[in-house]
């Protein structure tokens, strides 16, 4: 449901927020995720029976279901070098390509202060090697046909590559010199935090997602917390210098707090030589312990408007608190969101968009984090003048999830949904890939995938019920709207007190407004 | 059928690392299974049985190219509305049938072709023919769904469009470098006053006229036996009524190029921008394919000439891309340089000029050459991975040029690129007297 002309503009202003904006679409081949990789997927071994179901709930008849196989997860031969560096290889023929990844865990938040292990991350490619320049190193990747990415989320510094399967000696070359011998160049770094400071400054005005975001993870963790800065604003940039960069590397990228993952055309036996060859004498000590405070749960509803003058349209968002992602009642929280905003059959499309016609995107998310309570948000993409009946909306809809809760149709479409549609997302390695880095990034227990798809689809009405009951808290909740305050503060106080932000300042308070009686 | 596919590839793939390979040595081969219904429907099959998965895409042959002078945006609409119910598919029921049997779904919409898909297990491909054929013969439209539907996408509008930095800007230089060519002059999301002004008996019209069998391609691929399939395809879609008189797509002969120019003020944009366009010949052409590489060349990857000369060395932008729109009639080859704070445009526009003044003078080199071959390699096989990205594709060379099978010979053609090719598309098409130029003026917040 999507205009491609626009799409096309759109996907190149949006390019280097790919791993800060939430992704609140409904139905795309892409998988609307958090964070740079995040996957959710699973499988059990044997054959599906075909469903009897020639019929759908409202009693039309349809096809019968055929057999489907069932695609179990592939196997993982995870080993740890001498020095505890792991080594997870997933083997797979179908294509002579190799996906690397290298999972480093230094999330956005472990440096000295905000920003410094995003930057480090980016001045492994940016600022070169011991024996290449910057645009040495950067020729020498495109050369292969590959492209190197960085991105680093709360969790984890993930770089990625795609090789063909003999170019993997060569591409396991570069990544050693980039990970263990960088040269952290001056004046590259000095040119990297002029390119950030713009880019972070022009999504400040350009993106309503990322200053909503900004805002949500502000207001849910205490500032002591690592998970407290979402993205960055240019003076976080500014105070990041050479020393704060080459602190963090020598602390966080060491052989024990990193992962390499290849996926593809390429087995153990003949991946841990090359790797033990180019790895094996990396050193370093135990990384440091990290501050993951948890979020603070609301005590009352309030409102923050991160303020974009002349914005035709406002990105609501309703931020609350999911239990954590290892919690052993994950797979109802990720079954009672589907039925929520999971996709074009949720309550939230169907309600806030196809009936009330108040959004062209819905959603409900997890934001997921490797520590503690979580993040959920379910968003809405509204006109500006019906920005208060877009919040009245999902409310309602948070609201019913308790009083209505999923029925046993709701809860069986959902969990279908989530255990099948993992098939579809591993039709690539590069997704395989990604899910292992996912699990090594949130700490996910060997053959996890498999398991919790087991999990999703014994999840009971009963247990998405209970739930929603813990999440849903539409009395204490956090309502952080990117839009154009001065039309849309004064409606919604009636919600709860409204803190207003400018965003190009910021994030400044610019001005308060006290709850209104409705 | 399978095996046989990646042999190939994988002997292509490992050619492409060793050395800038002869354009003979490429050799791939998807093994396509083609037919056509008698009620004129064309059928494209690709059997892979590696994931329990299938694509099925259904691509009209209309997309905004096809619309009237202010009707713009209405096959997008036309698309949404293809989501709200058939004969035997009640409404919001599309939806839940796909998701409910573990499937995703959606349709876009381009100027050249709209299609609609579903990605689904295996078993479930009776579900997505029975729903594709369904809505392909019968629509179920009220006043109250048109409505509806008319507000999402105004707000997908605004999502997009209206308060999408840099977006307006992209618009206006579509509208200037096809200045005089309606297909490709208006965008496919259309305006609001058009979008507005759509009426319902439209919806009908539209569909009688555009939405029928021999109007259409339907692509499967994934994991299904091909016999099986065709009997279920005859089943569903047999009995599908053709049109005979599709209204026939005549395009207006192309206005000679000319330099053009516009400032466009965005209120989100923080900073400047530069956006150029020339108009090139149609993706099939055998220029186009020169011209590809030499939108790699220039804007692919962070080791670029525009990257590494604008953002890399000068610091005058925070990102430089070149790329071409793959149209099916006349394309457009078009850069997107976003400035840094403090730069000028017109520093910029003269990096711009010696990069491309470079290439038209001298061509790219022997490295350069190595470099976008096997990238272009890498960018074609890693871009086929999916069932749905291959069943796309293999409709879109059925529709665009008559043979999926022609997807075979693609790679090889850019393979076939030269050095003098690239030096010499460069010098003839990106040329300052063809060009349009848009400068993005951020506007005031307040």
């Amino acid at each position: 449901m999507t205009s491609l002309h626009a799409a096309k503009s759109a996907s190149k202003v949006t390019a280097f927020l790919a791993a800060w904006t939430l992704a609140a679409g409904c139905a795309s081949p892409s998988a609307a995720s958090f964070g740079p990789n995040k996957v959710d997927i699973p499988v059990p071994p044997g054959a599906r029976p075909a469903s009897s179901g020639a019929a759908a709930a409202s009693g039309v008849s349809v096809p019968p279901s055929g057999v489907t196989k069932e695609s179990p997860f592939p196997a993982v031969a995870r080993s740890k070098l001498a020095n505890g560096m792991g080594l997870d290889v997933v083997t797979s023929h179908t294509l002579p390509i190799v996906q690397v990844r290298v999972v480093v865990r230094a999330g956005s938040g472990y440096g000295s202060s905000p920003g410094v292990a995003t930057l480090t991350g980016d001045m492994l490619k940016d600022g070169g090697t011991r024996a290449m320049t910057s645009a040495d190193l950067l020729r020498r990747i495109e050369t292969l046909g590959a492209n190197l990415g960085v991105a680093t989320d709360f969790d984890a510094t993930v770089l990625s590559m795609a090789v063909t399967k003999d170019q993997l000696p060569e591409a396991l070359d570069i990544l050693s010199q980039v990970l263990r011998e960088p040269r952290f160049d001056g004046d590259e770094l000095r040119k990297l935090k002029a390119r950030t400071a713009d880019e972070v400054s022009g999504a400040a005005r350009s993106s309503g997602a990322f200053t909503a975001m900004r805002m949500v993870f502000h207001e849910l963790f205490p500032e002591r917390s690592a998970y407290a800065t979402y993205g960055l604003v240019p003076s976080e940039v500014e105070k990041v210098d050479g020393a704060a960069v080459r602190e963090l590397h020598r602390r966080f990228y060491v052989p024990k707090a990193t992962t390499l993952v290849l996926a593809g055309d390429v087995d153990e036996g003949a991946a841990r030589p090359l790797v033990e060859r180019r790895f094996g004498s990396w050193t370093g000590g135990d990384p440091p312990k990290v501050e993951l405070a948890p979020p603070r749960a609301p005590t009352k509803t309030r409102v923050v408007i991160a303020h974009r003058p002349k914005s035709v349209q406002s990105d609501v968002y309703v931020a609350m608190i999911a239990p954590p992602r290892k919690a052993p009642g994950w797979p109802a929280v990720r079954v009672a969101n589907q039925v929520l905003g999971g996709g074009v059959a949720s309550r939230l499309f169907t309600d806030v968009r196809e009936q009330r016609s108040l959004a062209y995107r819905t959603s409900a998310q997890v934001l997921e984090l490797s520590h503690g309570d979580q993040p959920l948000v379910v968003y809405a993409g509204t006109e500006t003048g019906k920005t208060a009946q877009a919040v009245a909306g999902l409310l309602e809809n948070l609201a019913r999830m308790t009083s209505s809760p999923p029925t046993a149709d709701e809860t069986t479409s959902a969990r279908r949904y989530i255990s099948d549609v993992f098939a579809i997302r591993m039709e690539t390695i590069g997704s395989i890939a990604d899910m292992v880095v996912t699990q090594e990034t949130l700490g996910l227990p060997e053959g996890y995938w498999d398991a919790y798809r087991k999990q999703v689809r014994a999840t009971e009405p009963a247990e998405a019920e209970s739930a929603a009951k813990t999440m849903y808290t539409t009395d204490r909740a956090i309502i952080v709207v990117a839009g154009d305050a001065d039309v849309i503060a004064p409606e919604l106080a009636t919600y709860g007190d409204v803190t207003v932000v400018d965003p190009e300042k910021e994030f400044k308070t610019m001005r308060t407004v006290p709850r209104v009686a409705k | 059928m399978r095996l046989r596919f990646l042999l190939i590839a994988a002997a292509a793939l490992g050619v492409a690392v060793a050395t800038v390979a002869p354009a003979h040595a490429q050799q791939l081969h998807f093994d396509v299974k083609r037919a056509k219904l008698d009620n004129g429907l064309r059928v494209v099959m690709l059997v892979d049985h590696t994931s329990p998965t299938v694509a099925i895409d259904v691509v009209y042959d209309v997309g905004a190219r096809n619309e009237e002078r202010g009707r713009t945006g209405f096959a997008h609409l036309f698309e949404h509305m293809m989501f709200q119910g058939s004969a035997n598919v009640p409404r919001g029921e599309h939806f839940k049938l796909v998701t409910s049997h573990g499937g995703q779904l959606n349709g876009t919409t381009s100027a050249d072709r709209t299609n609609y898909f579903e990605m689904l297990p295996s078993g479930e491909l009776a579900l997505g023919l029975w729903l594709e054929a369904d809505r392909m013969k019968s629509l179920d439209i009220s006043q109250k769904n048109f409505e509806n539907q008319r507000a999402v996408v105004k707000e997908e509008y605004r999502m997009r469009v209206e308060n999408a930095a840099y977006v307006p800007a992209s618009l206006r230089l579509e509208e200037l470098v096809f200045q005089g060519y309606w297909p490709y002059e208006h965008p496919s999301i259309g305006t609001m006053r058009d979008l507005d002004g759509a009426q319902l008996d439209w919806v009908r019209s539209f569909h009688d006229a555009y939405y029928a069998p021999n109007n259409a391609v339907l692509s499967i691929a994934g994991d299904f036996d091909e016999n099986e399939a065709m009997a279920l395809v005859k089943r569903y879609f047999g009995d599908a009524r053709p049109q005979p008189n599709v209204p026939r797509y005549a395009p207006p002969p192309l206005p000679e190029p000319a330099p053009r120019s516009a400032v466009v003020e965005d209120s989100h944009a923080r900073f400047p921008a530069l956006l150029s366009a020339w108009v090139i010949p149609p993706s099939d052409q055998p220029d186009h394919y020169a011209l590809d590489l030499a939108a790699m060349l220039l804007g692919d990857g962070e080791s670029s000439r525009l990257h590494r000369a604008l953002v890399r060395e000068r610091g005058l932008a925070i990102s430089a891309d070149a790329s071409t729109n793959d149209n099916r009639g006349p394309d457009a080859f078009e850069l997107d340089v976003r400035l840094a704070s403090g730069a000028k445009i017109a520093d910029a526009q003269k990096l711009v000029d010696s990069q491309i003044a470079d290439i038209a003078r001298l061509g790219p080199s022997d490295d350069d050459m190595k470099k976008l071959k096997n990238r272009m390699r890498a960018r074609f096989l890693l871009g086929l991975q999916s069932n749905f990205a291959r069943a796309q594709k293999l409709a879109e060379m059925e529709l665009y040029r008559g043979d999926a099978r022609l997807l075979d010979t693609e790679l090889d053609k850019y393979l076939a690129v030269t050095k003098d090719d690239i030096k010499r598309v460069v010098a003839k098409y990106l040329t300052p007297a063809r060009r349009s130029l848009v400068e993005v003026k951020p506007g005031e917040k307040k």
